[in-house]
């Protein structure tokens, strides 16, 4: 997967261990090999994105695609999503949502905010693994500018 | 309750009052009437010692006439007998219709004796002029008349006598009547102040009291709406939390169920490649058939048994915290007297040797020092919060610790506990109550139930639990306690 180019980082913030092996499983198996950076927590994601300093400075050029688990231990992915959006630097970048709540008011919520894609973590895993599957056609068509 | 004795005091007043005034006016009217007629007796003692007087008057007059004539046979002598003769008989007359003359000269006696006196005074008179004078004064000189008057004058004076004897009783009984009524004026006019002092007493107290339930009822009113409003906004906030509890329970339960589900389904795709290998029956296995099985048994099968039994783990884990939540708020609470400074430094001392570890200190300040609570759930929560202040302290910072109880108004007391931590991001400071969320990094071990289990100790006691914190200076968490717990459980059962 290549955004003008050049290779797209993943970067998959979730806390859940066996959700980031699964999506991860999922996302190969749908031919997609590219790298994929996992974070436990809201707190070392936003570092990875916006720099230690949390400003976004010198962090526009890279070609980052978000997988972001809304309920994380030490900050809501929703706070998460917002910073991202809302920083000049990096708010380009897509963000998918993969939660396992499908609240309606908080999946528009975060279309809102900017989220590009909303993805149910559904029970039943062979839907699961649609969607996540689904998401390579997805990496294969966008545009990062 | 006060304003009901209030009207049965006054009531009770009236009654004695009008008792009191009827009495009065009774025995006054008695006083009177008897005064009239001692006054009356007096008047007509007057009048019959005047009329004694006047008969005794005339009958002289009678004499001195009659005996100047006799010696004189002037004329000029009967002017003055003749008129003192027209006064005699009106007089009396009028002396006899008195009581006073009854019995005096036994009955007629006195009106006979002047009659007597009037025809010997006549019948000289006549002879004189007759010319017969000598047997005038023969008739004088007989002394009939005289001893006639002698005693027409003895009876008078003991008519005089006796009226004087009954007037002098009469005023002394009218000085008696009056100095009673004298006596009795005094004790009603004491008595009226009386009553109209406790009257006044009776009324400013009612006044008072009527006063006050007028302010109680106006601050009610004023504070009626205000209340419910407070309710409402209290049933609202319960409201969001219980849905925010069923949200994030049913979420977290679906993670590690989303696990189990997905790695059962890697499990079975395992399988597969495994199956192919060892169920091939002679049949001739591929290089990448075997590769695949080797794959499967070495890593993919145990990976996810692995993650099937720590998600079985963890959903087991969270059930039981959400029942520990949830047997808090059924627990049957006690209250009973707790000294706070007592169990504020038991708590302090269970922690005193992380404390030390540190450097650091811990400072206590109580000015509220017994209540009425659970004291289980104090200790729980309170020993919550001194745990995550040693827990989160800032590395390298020595932990300065501090506890104070002070009042909150009448009926609730503040326990607050400072400390000089991590402290707490602003946009965390609702959600770090939530079960299973927790701030900042996470380098302590941790499952996010502490502070939504002291949240829920707090609401259980009817008290409330609130943070203040700069992030990196620190966090001040405050127990919002009811003095009285018994007051609390006696409004939830109501």
């Amino acid at each position: 997967m290549k955004a003008l180019g050049r290779e797209v980082t993943i970067v998959m913030v979730e806390d859940d261990e066996g959700h980031a092996r699964l999506i991860e499983k999922n996302i190969r198996r749908a031919g997609v090999h590219n790298e994929v950076v996992p974070f436990v927590n809201g707190g070392d994601a936003l570092d990875y994105i916006l720099g230690p300093d949390r400003t976004g400075n010198g962090m526009a050029d890279r070609y980052l695609l978000v997988l972001l688990d809304l309920n994380l231990p030490d900050m809501t992915g929703i706070d998460i999503l917002e910073k991202i959006k809302t920083n000049p630097n990096v708010k380009h970048l897509p963000v998918v949502i993969l939660t396992t709540t499908d609240d309606e008011r908080e999946i528009k919520r975060c279309y809102d905010l900017g989220a590009n894609v909303y993805i149910t973590k559904p029970v039943e895993y062979e839907s699961f693994a649609n969607a996540i599957r689904q998401l390579g056609l997805f990496f294969s068509v966008i545009q990062v500018p | 309750m006060t304003i009901r004795i209030g009207r049965d005091t006054t009531t009770w007043l009236f009654l004695l009052g009008a008792v009191l005034i009827a009495l009065l006016a009774t025995s006054a009217t008695y006083i009177s009437i008897r005064a009239d007629r001692t006054f009356q007796a007096i008047v007509e003692e007057r009048a019959t010692r005047r009329h004694a007087a006047d008969l005794l008057s005339a009958l002289q007059d009678i004499e001195i006439g009659q005996r100047g004539y006799l010696i004189t046979l002037d004329p000029a002598f009967l002017e003055p007998y003749g008129e003192a003769l027209a006064r005699v008989q009106p007089e009396l007359t009028a002396l006899e219709r008195t009581e006073a003359s009854a019995g005096i000269g036994g009955g007629h006696e006195l009106s006979d004796l002047v009659r007597r006196r009037l025809e010997i005074a006549a019948e000289t008179i006549t002879q004189a002029q007759a010319g017969a004078v000598e047997a005038g004064r023969a008739i004088v000189a007989r002394g009939e008349g005289r001893a006639a008057m002698d005693r027409i004058r003895e009876l008078l004076t003991q008519i005089i006598d006796g009226s004087d004897a009954r007037n002098v009783q009469a005023i002394d009984v009218q000085h008696r009547l009056n100095e009673r009524l004298q006596v009795l004026s005094a004790v009603g006019g004491v008595a009226a102040l009386l009553l109209i002092g406790a009257a006044v007493l009776v009324l400013r107290r009612q006044i008072a009291a009527l006063r006050r339930a007028e302010e109680d009822m106006r601050r009610l009113n004023a504070t009626l709406e205000e209340r419910v409003e407070q309710r409402t906004v209290d049933l609202i906030a319960a409201n969001q939390e219980v849905q925010r509890f069923a949200y994030i329970v049913t979420h977290d339960l679906r993670a590690p169920l989303v696990n189990i589900m997905g790695f059962t389904s890697e499990l079975e795709a395992a399988l597969k490649p495994l199956q192919a290998y060892v169920l091939a029956d002679g049949a001739p296995v591929s290089e990448s058939d075997i590769r695949d099985a080797r794959t499967a048994a070495a890593e993919d099968l145990p990976e996810a048994l692995e993650f099937i039994r720590s998600s079985t783990r963890k959903m087991d884990g969270l059930i039981n915290a959400i029942l520990k939540i949830s047997r808090d708020g059924r627990r049957e609470l006690r209250p009973v007297p707790v000294d706070l400074e007592a169990l504020v430094r038991q708590s302090l001392d269970s922690v005193q040797h992380q404390i030390a570890e540190t450097d650091g200190e811990a400072d206590l300040s109580v000015k509220v020092n017994r209540i009425v609570s659970d004291r289980l759930s104090l200790e729980q929560a309170l020993g919550n919060l001194l745990d995550n202040a040693v827990k989160y302290s800032k590395p390298g910072r020595p932990l300065k610790l501090s506890v104070s109880v002070r009042p909150e108004g009448r009926r609730m007391v503040a326990i607050e506990v400072t400390d000089n931590g991590r402290g707490i991001r602003a946009e965390d400071h609702g959600r770090v109550f939530d079960l299973f969320r927790r701030s900042g990094a996470q380098d302590k071990p941790g499952e996010g139930i502490g502070l939504a289990h002291v949240r829920t100790l707090m609401r259980n006691i009817g008290g409330e639990i609130t943070l203040r914190s700069v992030e990196g200076e620190g966090a001040t968490f405050t127990l919002h306690v009811p003095t009285d717990l018994r007051r609390v459980l006696d409004e939830v059962k109501a």
